[in-house]
């Protein structure tokens, strides 16, 4: 005898093996582990990561000013702050947009990895690991908000005119998709066999 | 044995085989796998994307950012600066671009130019302003004009940038036209060409080649017609000021040719042929260079104003011009051009002169010298041509042309001077040539020359006065203002009376100047024939010499000489022959005053006579008077002569009220003299003289009574009122008697009469005065047919005398058995049982009292003014029932 719960609503059931059914209570497929759980992650933190790159290449903004356009991507804008000596937008900015993708990526990408080769780490810190990149992850729509917003009230034609760019859609995507792909792993799997 | 138990042991181990799912590849993998594809398409867009450099060398890079300033053509944006960076010489810039990729062959091309957009304001020119708000942007202008060339020419990525935008952005098939400048023009690039005045195309080069300065004009295509070989070019002007016979005249072009210049062309020949490129043409500086001159010499003594371009002007027109001015010891020679129309003015019996300015009241000559300067102008004369001249003064022109010279002698040069004209009849006919002083040193000579055509005027009996020194003449002693125009008075002037006769010789060459008219009208009075009167006259004013004697405003005469005495001096007057008649032992003269005013509340009373009395005064002939004098006798004044003549005296009591002047005698209301004297005489009272205007026999009567006027103001009446306010007034009754008399008395009051003009007097006793007053009415069946006229005691005074003045129209109703009755206040009856009763007539009678006149059926005779009649207090009650009807 086998004990199954339901993912949905956490209900036990004692059964002899482990084929997929009905939860009782709440109708959902009850299944021992999600499906495609590791690769569906995978995948999905591998297009993040070539999202990021035009992410960071191309501009995300642009701004014509007078009828000059200048175009920034995310580091310019970055140092642009920093020029400005406005430090902690800088910080703030270079944190959500910059640090935090990166440290998402990484963790997620570890951690997949270390299912499938023997890394030494006790399955804990792997599981901190998870669930600090998860709860991070939305901090980085934070860019693209400003961006949002600028893009939306500053609309001045030729005088003052923002607009996002590649980068922006790009980011934004990246992001979205870091999320889906913690959401979707199993972290049961973390101590399968 | 050992074998049984391996094989119990290995059949109790028995595993369940570990059944694993076998794991499917998702379609998961499917979304890297495009996001790849995505990405890689991006990159290689982006590689082919990457565009071209090229390297432009600028002397500044002014104005120009990495990153920002673009590559444009004609406001298509090609590509960006990308980095600005010093070039290896050290003295300008290098400036890198990055190309669009699909206008990279246009670009890197050997045809292209660059050149810095900068925003230009010039006077001709504004362009480029949009680079005001962008910044400065390059542009390109290439040389290549269609696509094979492009293709067939070869890449290029090293470029000098140029300064300013080049020159050939017009077609390379427009009309363009080379022209040579003089040196003093301000042609620009940018300038407009007009044709009529609108401009049909403009400078778009401007070269400095071999000295000289050229210029191309390029003509827009719709004008090409305009423009042939034909064709000349000029500059505008921006100001034209010109002078003429109208005057002076400014013209201002357009004000756009004003601040940039222009060059219109005018095309004489439109069916010429068009013009070749670089043929070039001249462009003029002025219309005028373009006729032909004719150049000559002219040499000036002792001129000065003129110089070069000083003008040549004949009859208003300008004919030519000085070109060239030296200095040649004493002389000044010049040399000069007339257009060639005009050549044939160049005679040797052509004379040149200066005019210079001349403002005078009479009009401004010649303004167009203030602005410019003098001019010269000439006389032409035919004659054979000639090249060489010499300039001579103005006023030695008319010295060769004949006129008659004549010398005045006068005492004083007064206001003549070397300006002044001659003038018959204000019309000039002479001028004054010069003048000195006699060898004696007592008098001026003047010399005058008078124009041929006036020769017949002049003859011996010409008389020259000054016309100028007296602006106000008296002639025949009207006053006028001589205003023969404001010349003379400031130039001074020489009038010429002269008669045209025939046959008349001018013997003389001398004659005097009469320093005024009144001098010649002095001869002229000399001339006239006459006689002299001798006259007396006290003193009293002030007689002058020529004082002119008047008869009916006409001048008879004038006074001739003074002879003081302290008591009575005698004037010598000299009266003409033709009015002899006029002066007979009745004759009196009296002066005229100047202004008569007199001013009281009676009126203001202002007289001027004819305005040679305000100058003067002069004196008046009276003849009307009868009395006959042994002499004439001159009086200071009309009244005064009236009063010696005219005159009666009336001796009063009291006169308050009456005033001299102003007192009038009123018979019927008209006044027919006035008052001219109050005093006081040795009895103490008071004689008044009084003039007698017209008329004077039938009120210097025996019997005419002079009464005062005296204002009354009652109850009953205001009579008189105004002599309250104003004089007092003498009131006449004339009389009949044919007895003169001068001497009266007069009565303080309305005197009452037996009979007068009004009606007849009958005269009514009364016990006492009852309330019946002066002027009371009296009454025939309530119609008033008379009035009382006198209230007063009988001579013996036992009773009242109450004379009623009854109209003649009535008179018939008083017969000696009328009665009268006072009505005059009312009665009151005042009884217990009736009441009281109050009875009065009519309202007047309440306040006037009056009379009623009652005549019984059976009348008697008429009445006359002897017959006495009682007043009757009490009215009869039936007295309205009594109503006889009398014939």
């Amino acid at each position: 005898m086998v004990l199954i719960s339901c993912k949905n609503c956490h209900k036990m059931y004692e059964r002899e093996n482990f084929d997929n059914f009905v939860c009782t209570r709440c109708n959902h497929l009850v299944r021992k582990r999600i499906k495609d759980s590791l690769q569906v992650s995978l995948a999905l933190t591998i297009c993040a990561i070539l999202l990021y790159i035009p992410a960071m290449l191309y501009p995300i903004m642009e701004v014509t000013r007078l009828g000059v356009k200048i175009e920034s991507t995310i580091l310019e804008g970055v140092i642009s702050f920093l020029e400005q000596e406005s430090y902690f937008i800088a910080i703030v900015v270079f944190t959500a947009s910059i640090v935090i993708p990166m440290i998402k990526l990484v963790g997620l990408l570890f951690i997949f990895i270390s299912l499938k080769i023997n890394v030494k780490m006790h399955n804990n810190r792997k599981i901190l690991i998870f669930k600090f990149v998860e709860a991070i992850g939305k901090w980085s729509m934070i860019d693209i908000y400003v961006v949002a917003i600028l893009a939306s009230i500053v609309q001045l034609d030729e005088i003052f005119n923002i607009k996002g760019g590649i980068a922006a859609t790009s980011f934004a995507l990246m992001v979205i998709l870091t999320m889906i792909a913690a959401n979707r792993f199993d972290t049961r799997i973390i101590w399968d066999e | 044995m050992s074998k049984e138990i391996i094989e119990q042991n290995i059949e109790q181990e028995v595993y369940e085989p570990k059944i694993e799912d076998k794991k499917s590849v998702s379609f998961i993998w499917v979304l890297p796998l495009i996001i790849l594809g995505i990405l890689g398409w991006i990159a290689y867009e982006s590689y082919m994307k990457k565009g071209t450099n090229i390297t432009v060398v600028f002397k500044s890079a002014e104005g120009l950012k990495e990153g920002v300033t673009p590559l444009e053509y004609k406001g298509l944006q090609l590509g960006k600066v990308t980095k600005i960076s010093i070039h290896e010489d050290l003295k300008s810039v290098k400036v890198n671009f990055l190309i669009d990729n699909e206008v990279a062959k246009y670009v890197a091309s050997e045809s292209s130019q660059f050149w810095i957009k900068k925003p230009t304001i010039s006077l001709t020119k504004i362009s480029g302003l949009n680079t005001l708000i962008s910044g400065y942007k390059i542009e390109l202008s290439p040389i290549f004009k269609t696509q094979k060339e492009f293709e067939t020419g070869k890449p290029k990525y090293f470029f000098e940038g140029l300064d300013t935008q080049p020159n050939d952005e017009f077609e390379s098939d427009g009309y363009y036209v080379s022209l040579i400048a003089n040196d003093k023009d301000n042609v620009e690039v940018g300038t407009p060409i007009f044709y009529n005045n609108f401009q049909i195309g403009e400078i778009i080069a401007k070269e400095f080649v071999y000295e000289k300065v050229y210029f191309t004009a390029y003509i827009y295509d719709k004008f090409n017609y305009l423009v042939n070989k034909s064709s000349k070019f000029f500059m505008n002007e921006a100001l034209k000021v010109s002078y003429g016979a109208s005057g002076l005249n400014i013209e201002l072009g357009s004000l756009y040719s004003a601040l940039v210049g222009g060059i219109t062309v005018i095309t004489p020949n439109k069916e010429d042929e068009k013009i070749i490129k670089d043929v070039p043409y001249i462009l003029y500086g002025k219309k005028d260079d373009l006729k032909k001159k004719e150049f000559f010499n002219i040499n000036f003594n002792d001129v000065n104003g003129i110089e070069e371009n000083t003008p040549i002007i004949y009859k208003g027109i300008e004919i030519g011009k000085i070109t060239e001015v030296n200095l040649n010891k004493d002389a000044l020679n010049t040399k000069a051009f007339i257009y060639e129309e005009y050549k044939y003015l160049l005679t040797n019996k052509t004379k040149f002169f200066v005019e210079e300015p001349t403002i005078s009241f009479d009009g401004v000559k010649n303004l167009g010298n203030i602005v410019k300067g003098n001019f010269v102008s000439l006389e032409y004369n035919k004659g054979d041509f000639k090249t060489v001249f010499t300039a001579i003064n103005k006023k030695d022109i008319n010295k060769s042309s004949s006129s008659i010279k004549i010398e005045l002698l006068s005492e004083n040069l007064n206001s003549i001077s070397t300006k002044s004209k001659v003038y018959y009849k204000n019309i000039e006919i002479g001028k004054v040539d010069n003048y000195s002083l006699t060898p004696d040193l007592k008098n001026v000579k003047i010399s005058i020359s008078i124009d041929e055509k006036y020769k017949d005027l002049i003859n011996d009996n010409n008389l020259y006065y000054d016309m100028s020194s007296k602006l106000v003449e008296m002639k025949n002693l009207n006053l006028n203002i001589n205003y023969s125009g404001v010349e003379p008075m400031l130039n001074g002037a020489i009038a010429l009376i002269a008669e045209k006769k025939e046959g008349a010789k001018l013997s003389s060459k001398e004659f005097k100047l009469y320093s005024s008219f009144k001098d010649v009208e002095k001869l002229k009075r000399v001339s006239n024939n006459g006689f002299v009167i001798e006259a007396d006259f006290n003193n009293d004013f002030e007689i002058k010499h020529d004082m002119a004697i008047m008869y009916k405003n006409q001048e008879i005469g004038f006074v001739k000489d003074v002879r003081f005495n302290e008591k009575k001096s005698k004037v010598i007057l000299f009266i003409y022959s033709d009015f002899k008649k006029y002066i007979t032992n009745k004759s009196r003269f009296y002066k005229k005053g100047v202004v008569n005013l007199k001013a009281s509340l009676s009126g203001v009373l202002f007289e001027v006579d004819n305005f040679s009395s305000l100058l003067n005064g002069s004196i008046n002939l009276d003849t009307d008077s009868n009395i006959i004098f042994e002499k004439p006798q001159i009086f200071a004044s009309e009244d005064e002569m009236k009063n010696t003549t005219n005159s009666i005296t009336i001796v009063f009591n009291d006169v308050e009220g009456l005033q001299e002047n102003f007192s009038q005698l009123t018979y019927k209301g008209v006044n027919v003299g006035k008052v001219t004297k109050v005093k006081l005489n040795e009895k103490q009272q008071v004689e008044v003289k009084a003039i007698i205007y017209n008329d004077f026999a039938s009120f210097a009567k025996e019997g005419t009574v002079y009464y005062l006027k005296k204002p009354r103001i009652s109850l009953q009446e205001v009579a008189n009122a105004g002599s309250t306010v104003m004089a007092v007034n003498i009131g006449v009754i004339k009389s009949e008697n044919p007895t003169v008399q001068t001497k009266f008395e007069g009565l303080e009051n309305q005197p009452s009469l037996e009979s007068s003009h009004f009606g007849t007097v009958f005269k009514v006793e009364d016990a006492t005065a009852s309330s019946v007053n002066l002027d009371s009415p009296v009454y025939y069946k309530n119609v008033q047919i008379g009035k009382v006229s006198k209230i007063d005691l009988s001579e013996d005074g036992s009773k009242v005398v109450v004379d009623c003045l009854i109209y003649d129209k009535y008179k018939k109703l008083i017969r000696k058995n009328s009665e009268f009755y006072d009505i005059s206040g009312f009665e009151m009856k005042f009884s217990i049982f009736s009441g009281s009763k109050v009875e009065s007539n009519t309202f007047t009678s309440l306040l006037k009292g009056g009379l009623v006149v009652v005549t019984p059926y059976e009348y008697g005779e008429i009445a006359n003014p002897k017959d006495k009649f009682t007043l009757v207090k009490t009215l009869r009650e039936d007295w309205k029932s009594i109503s006889p009807s009398i014939k």
